[in-house]
């Protein structure tokens, strides 16, 4: 079969009554339907984290002021910092994936956009959760120190507050690197694959 | 009020080229029920889209840019979609019936022969049976004339390989 002819059978199939009909009910009901997109299903995911998230640490810091005789009600203010810190991340990663798609955009552009926007929203979450680990432990490190809670008295007793801070110091980097293969491993598990395709739909339309 | 509005000006416009959304699903996805959830997704991407249409392009350029950016860009979708070429011809045959039974076993092995190809060559398919000049498939693709003009050929050889005599 030639090319050309199959143009005509092309055009005919375009032309079919019956499929026009089955458009038409299906346009009525389209400012309802939700969006089933990879990017939609993102922004819907990344909301409900911010619910669970906000949800989680309203406990916690509720918690914390109540329980104790409020003795460490530092630890709720430090919470509710965090849950500021992740309106912020939730904010950015959100702006993010409303940039991601352009789907006016000839395709070329709109897989280039959407390579470099993702390449962006993985740095940031990659930053973030790698961030994390140091954040938490200088947290309490600071309230250790100022409740003059002693984690170690052996290493305290051997080799006083300097010797404490540098074991935690190692501590914290031990726990901060492997928090970032973790992070790495657990991105490139969720978008690594997205990525490879972006780029290699990119090439073949390069080459 | 102007929501109806937009929403009946939104359906004439499908119900003028939803040729073009049907033809799309049709040759990224043979499978009925994934056919239809793309054709779902596209309608509802074109929606969105709709109240910034400016006619700065001609329509058939602007619903394919969105047709062809759902269907290659949803790649989680596209795992789902994958489908026997055995399970879909018969489906995708019924709908360009030509008529006789030589020609619809020739048109059921060059579909065959498309769904070997990659997405952007899909694209290019079906922009060259719509009789997309090279210019007008750059508009909606953004790859250059001259390497579409390889492209072509290519996806001419290859289709020729599998089919023969294309």
């Amino acid at each position: 079969m030639e090319l050309e002819t199959l143009k005509e059978v092309w055009k005919e199939a375009a032309n079919k009554k019956e499929i026009i009909v089955s458009g038409r009910e299906e346009v009525s009901e389209v400012p309802d339907v939700r969006s089933r997109g990879l990017v939609s299903r993102m922004r819907r995911n990344l909301f409900y984290e911010l619910i669970i998230v906000l949800g989680a640490v309203a406990a916690i810091a509720a918690f914390y002021f109540i329980s104790f005789g409020g003795a460490l009600k530092e630890v709720s203010w430090a919470y509710i910092l965090l849950a500021v810190s992740f309106v912020v991340y939730y904010y950015k990663k959100n702006k993010l994936l409303k940039d991601m798609e352009c789907t006016a955009c000839r395709v070329k552009s709109n897989l280039r956009l959407q390579l470099l926007t993702l390449e962006k929203y993985v740095r940031l979450y990659l930053i973030a959760g790698t961030a994390m680990a140091p954040v938490v432990m200088l947290f309490f490190y600071i309230l250790f120190y100022y409740k003059h809670i002693v984690l170690f008295p052996a290493v305290h007793a051997r080799d006083g507050e300097m010797g404490f801070t540098l074991l935690y110091l190692l501590f914290t980097s031990t726990f901060t690197i492997i928090f970032y293969f973790l992070n790495r491993w657990y991105v490139n598990r969720l978008y690594g694959r997205h990525i490879q395709k972006l780029k290699s739909l990119l090439q073949e339309m390069e080459e | 009020m102007a929501t109806n509005h937009i929403q009946e000006q939104f359906l004439e416009l499908i119900k003028e080229n939803n040729g073009i959304i049907h033809k799309v699903c049709h040759l990224y996805c043979h499978a009925l029920h994934d056919r239809q959830d793309l054709f779902q997704e596209i309608l509802l991407q074109l929606w969105k889209a709709f109240p910034k249409f400016r006619n700065e392009s001609k329509v058939s350029t602007w619903m394919y840019r969105i047709a062809l950016n759902t269907a290659i860009s949803d790649f989680r979708k596209q795992q789902r979609r994958i489908c026997t070429v055995n399970d879909a011809l018969p489906e995708s045959t019924d709908l360009y019936e030509p008529g006789p039974a030589e020609q619809k076993e020739r048109l059921a092995a060059f579909l065959e022969a498309v769904n070997r190809l990659s997405d952007i060559e899909k694209a290019i398919v079906i922009l060259y049976l719509e009789e997309k000049n090279y210019r007008e498939m750059e508009e909606i693709l953004g790859i250059g004339q001259a390497g579409l003009r390889v492209k072509m050929s290519r996806i001419k050889e290859k289709l020729r390989r599998h089919v023969g005599g294309v």
